[in-house]
């Protein structure tokens, strides 16, 4: 009898369940291109009226026009996050918050990089997304701290400290990099062989891939030599061993591109790869859409498990990006087939 | 009745220099569903927003926020406002009522800083207090290091320790919140001896304020300050809610009509427009089209075109047809049993109507019980006489039928709270005495019950008539099922997968009877061979696994004696009350009698709230589980015709 | 312990045997069949309130689907009333 019992204390019927429903109420794709034919006014209005009602009303005593719309975006993605961490239980809980840490990872990046560019620290807070283990408090102090060291001590504790230890300022590629490496080898270690904790490995490895597909194809493009690209990929991919990885890096532009043709992310990118493609912008489009519907491929596969709760939670940031994307291009007026082909539907 | 209103579809054509007096129109007549444009093509986009729809999308954004703070809760207005002189004084009360927040929310945060400090000071000063020093006495030395803090163990250990180290300090400890505090006065060379002491301790600093005097004195300050601010703050709150009453209503109105504006400015997104052009595709409940029509014929003549289109000639998705309710009045609260599972498509049956019926009867059955059904007929009187939510309004309504329906059982089981109503030993002849003439009357009555649940003999009949009403019912089913499939599949398709099943129950009823012998012996066969038909027709229409499907059947009937089951135990409870108060209680007298009535009250209440429950929910799983699946897929779209029923404001 | 062999037994104590068994019988039926579907409910109701915390409307599906396996309780019921009563 107890097995019975037992099977189900991965507590995952709740937790998919609830995120199924959640996702229901993403803003269906019809709706963006009503979006585009609204002002930013009526667009904060109509979003307040569904899911993020709290964090309109809530701002708009504070923000008004863009900031308002801007900052909703934000607490709201990071609201939703906790939010998650919050309904969820035992493995999935604890999945959530490794997978999460990415954005301490992104909060990291955009406060050095603003620091970099010399913006106010009340810039580098409004795009920071609180959802990972630093806390909203947290970065507000640390991005208020002027001297690159002073930050680098408020990190110290962290464990991507060693990332960033011998970090003076300038030049901050290789600090990303070095981040997105540490957060990678530290959530690949973390997760478990329970059969929960591998399906979550499904996804995860396969968005290693995707990353180090854009950074190959981003490097080969710039030239860089093989060894200066292998610092920069992140180890444990699916279907790019570090074999795979260590041939298509030493491989030349055109062969590089034919050597893709072994792997199974040809046949979706294979439409927008050209030899001499001017920008990037298409591949990587076409890759986070990989991502997208890999993830929601698999989560039909397993609908008792991660995958349901990785689909929603890239889908959540991906209408965030999309209304965001729309606004910003409506400020610069943009015209309105430019903002389309950024929309990732 | 049994099916849907008819719609028809329509399409507006007209010029875009008249889309806004269109759009009035469209919304006064508040009947036509609008189909969102999606398809852009290359003459085709979906329309613009009107300027007003900036403005007032804004100023939603700021009355909501502000409706947040205030905490305003949508509520049932008796005197709507006037739209004109409120839009008048729109602007100016928002100010007032934007600076007036304002101002409140600026007091609260420096009051709320401001009881924070304090705190921080008081959880200082409190373990500081013990010790007979100044706070100015804590710092402000040149050679003299001084610390003070939490600590943990026992105090005569560190003070040897630290005291092995130096003997030129000074170490008082006093005893607070189960833990010991101490202040240290060490030269301050050897500071950094004395803590490593003190850390394996557990040493937690106390942050000495940067305060001057007596520490019970400036403590008694902060909790007196402390007090005022919380007094303040609440008279703050107060103010909120007085402002919350001022201008409820006032919100709630504004709100209304700019949401109205609103709706009315953004309906382009919905609409297909060219260059001079719009389109709009909708959907008309049929017996309205000829109004809508010569409305727009009177108020445009001829430079808006609207025309009927054949809904079988556009091969239009039945899913994509608006499905609004067409039900006598009686059955319209069953609709919203209907909703809780999915509105009827458009061909579909819509089987309120039959669920209006069942519904109650099954819930009857359950009960079954004159004194519950009277407690609950107040309760859904009550219930319909004082809500005014339109979503609970229905619900109310299905009480009352529901307890008319037990109410009838009740007289047919002839059971009032779980005690006879007839017969001896009755409530009646406690109540009364055994020979008076209504408890004569009582116990010599003998026509009913007509079905016994308090006794043992009548079980089984019971059992077996709620299995043939599972029969009847899930026949129904399929009947209706047949009618649905002969719509959209035609009639081969129908017979196949809905009349098998019943030819399959029939061959089984022959073989059933003549194994017991009502009928001749060859039935067996005759009824083996039918079913073994009812089998096959039943696996040429829906695949060889439709084999899996045939103990559904079996299950599916025996589903039926919940009607039985859930009714016994629902006695099974008000009897066991009833035992313990009348055989144990009573007789035994005195406080007893007392304690016997709160028992009775406590477990017929209870057993009342179960019995809203329980039969509630099972005579909503036999519509929705047995007896939906026969024939019923669900899934229509709302028929949404645009415009708003206003609740807080009034046109003119 | 009071010692009963069937064959010292009188004809009233082997019936109050039989009808002890037969309730035990009747509470085995109701017993099991209601941890049975207590298990099956579990998680299909852990899911419906997760997916009626974000959707009320969902809650007559919710419901549906939740009380799908206590049919196996009601079964059970059915057995031990015939257990009882016939």
């Amino acid at each position: 009898m107890a097995f019975l019992i037992r099977r189900g204390s991965k507590k995952y019927p709740y937790i998919t369940a609830r995120v199924r429903a959640m996702k229901s109420k993403l803003i269906p794709k019809e709706v963006y291109p009503k979006l585009m034919n609204m002002d930013i006014p009526e667009i904060t209005r109509l979003i307040g009226e569904s899911e993020y009602k709290q964090d309109v009303d809530e701002l708009a005593q504070r923000y008004s026009g863009l900031d308002l719309l801007e900052h909703a975006l934000n607490q709201n993605l990071a609201r939703t996050y906790r939010k998650l961490l919050r309904v969820s239980q035992d493995e999935p809980n604890f999945l959530i918050t490794e997978y999460l840490r990415h954005w301490d990872i992104w909060n990291i990046k955009t406060i050095l990089r603003g620091k970099y560019y010399g913006a106010p620290a009340q810039e580098i807070l409004d795009a920071v997304v609180a959802a990972g283990q630093l806390g909203y408090r947290e970065l507000t102090s640390i991005a208020n701290m002027e001297s690159i060291d002073d930050i680098k001590t408020a990190l110290t504790h962290s464990p991507y400290y060693a990332a960033i230890a011998e970090y003076e300022g300038g030049e901050l590629s290789v600090i990303e990099n070095e981040l997105d490496r540490i957060y990678y080898s530290r959530l690949l270690a973390s997760i478990g062989k329970s059969k929960g904790e591998k399906l979550s490995l499904k996804y995860i490895r396969t968005e290693i891939d995707l990353k180090n597909l854009k950074t190959l194809f981003r490097t080969k493009k710039a030239g860089l030599e093989k060894d200066e690209i292998l610092n920069l990929v992140i180890p444990g991919g699916m279907e790019l061993k570090s074999g795979d990885l260590k041939r298509l890096s030493s491989l030349s532009w055109p062969d590089f591109l034919k050597g893709l043709e072994d792997y199974s992310y040809w046949s979706d990118i294979s439409e927008v790869v050209r030899e001499d493609m001017a920008s990037l912008m298409d591949v990587e489009a076409v890759l986070d859409k990989y991502a997208m519907g890999y993830a929601t491929r698999i989560s039909h596969y397993y609908p008792l498990s991660i995958l349901p709760i990785y689909d929603y939670m890239l889908r959540k940031n991906n209408e965030i990006n999309n209304i965001r994307t729309i606004v910003r291009g409506k400020k610069v007026k943009l015209p309105d087939e430019i903002i389309r082909k950024h929309l990732v539907m | 009745m049994l099916k849907p209103k008819k719609v028809s579809m329509a399409l507006l054509l007209g010029n875009k220099k008249l889309l806004d007096q269109a759009v009035e129109t469209l919304h006064d007549l508040n009947c036509v569903h609008i189909v969102d444009f999606t398809e852009e093509t290359d003459f085709l986009s979906i329309g613009r927003p009107t300027e007003v729809a900036s403005d007032a999308s804004n100023k939603l954004i700021k009355l909501r926020s502000l409706s947040n703070f205030l905490g305003i809760k949508q509520k049932y207005s008796d005197n709507p406002l006037n739209e004109k002189s409120l839009l008048n004084e729109f602007d100016a009360k928002m100010d007032e009522l934007d600076s007036a927040v304002s101002k409140l929310l600026e007091r609260r945060n420096v009051l709320e800083n401001e009881i924070k400090n304090i705190e921080i000071h008081i959880h200082d000063l409190q373990p500081l207090s013990l010790f007979p020093l100044n706070i100015e006495m804590y710092s402000g030395y040149k050679s003299v290091s001084v610390r003070a803090g939490y600590i943990q163990g026992d105090h005569v250990d560190i003070e040897t320790e630290i005291k092995n180290v130096t003997t030129k300090c000074d170490i008082s400890f006093c005893a607070y919140n189960k833990t010991n505090v101490i202040t240290l006065f060490s030269p301050v060379e050897l500071t950094n001896a004395i803590s490593e002491i003190l850390e394996r301790y557990n040493f937690s600093e106390i942050h000495i304020p940067e305060l001057t005097g007596d520490p019970e004195k400036l403590l008694a300050g902060f909790n007196n300050r402390k007090e005022d601010i919380q007094s303040e703050l609440e008279s703050l709150e107060n103010a909120i809610s007085e402002l919350q009453t001022r201008y409820s209503e006032f919100i709630l109105a504004s709100d209304e009509i700019l949401s109205i504006i609103t709706q009315k400015a953004e309906v382009p997104l919905r609409f297909a427009t060219s260059e001079n052009t719009f389109i709009i595709d909708c959907w008309i409940p049929d017996d309205q089209f000829d109004n809508v029509a010569q409305v727009i014929k009177d108020r445009f003549n001829t430079s808006i075109f609207i025309t009927k289109l054949d809904i079988e000639k556009e091969e239009i998705k039945t899913e994509n047809i608006p499905v609004e309710y067409d039900n006598p009045e009686l059955v319209k609260p069953l609709e919203t049993i209907m909703d809780l599972y999915s509105r009827p498509m458009y061909k579909e049956i819509d089987p309120s109507t039959i669920i209006f019926i069942t519904f109650p009867l099954f819930y009857g059955i359950m009960l079954g019980d004159i004194g519950y059904a009277l407690v609950l007929l107040t309760l859904g009187m009550i219930g319909k006489a004082k809500i005014r939510s339109e979503g609970l309004k229905p619900l109310a309504t299905l009480l009352i039928y529901c307890s008319i329906s037990t109410l009838i059982f009740g007289i047919l089981f002839a059971e009032i709270f779980g005690f006879h109503l007839f017969g001896p030993h009755t409530v009646v002849l406690e109540l009364f005495g055994e020979h008076s003439a209504l408890g004569e009357m009582f116990s010599n009555f003998h026509a009913l019950p007509i079905l016994e649940r308090l006794g043992r003999e009548d079980i089984p009949i019971l059992l077996i008539a709620t299995a043939l009403i599972g029969v009847l019912h899930l026949n129904m089913g399929f009947l209706l099922g047949f009618r649905n499939e002969v719509v959209s599949h035609g009639v081969k398709v129908a017979v196949l997968e809905k009349i098998s099943w019943i030819v399959l129950q029939l061959g089984i009823a022959l073989a059933v009877l003549s194994a017991f012998e009502y009928i001749p012996v060859v039935g067996k066969t005759v009824g083996a061979v039918v079913a073994l038909l009812g089998v096959v027709m039943l696996i040429a229409g829906e695949g060889g696994a439709a084999i899996l499907e045939l103990p559904s059947i079996l299950s599916n009937t025996l589903s039926y004696t919940r009607l039985a089951a859930v009714g016994l135990s629902s006695v099974g409870i008000a009897f066991a009350v009833n035992e313990i108060v009348t055989g144990m209680l009573f007789p035994k007298g005195g406080l007893f009698i007392l304690l016997g009535i709160i028992v009775l009250l406590v477990g017929h209440t209870i057993n009342t709230v179960l019995g809203v429950v329980a039969p509630g929910l099972h005579a909503l799983r036999l519509q929705y589980v047995e007896f939906f699946t026969k024939f019923y897929h669900g899934g229509g779209r709302k028929f949404d015709p645009f415009g708003y029923t206003r609740k807080y404001t009034e046109e003119k | 312990m009071v010692d009963i062999s069937i064959a010292d037994a009188t004809v009233e104590q082997i019936l109050a045997n039989q009808k002890g068994l037969i309730a035990i019988g009747a509470g085995l039926a109701v017993g099991l069949s209601g941890i049975a579907s207590g298990i099956a409910e579990k998680d299909i109701g852990a899911a419906a309130v997760g997916a009626m915390a974000e959707r009320e409307e969902l809650f007559g599906k919710g419901l549906i689907l939740t009380v799908i396996p206590e049919t196996i309780v009601i079964f059970g019921l059915v057995v031990a009333i015939l257990l009882l009563f016939l």
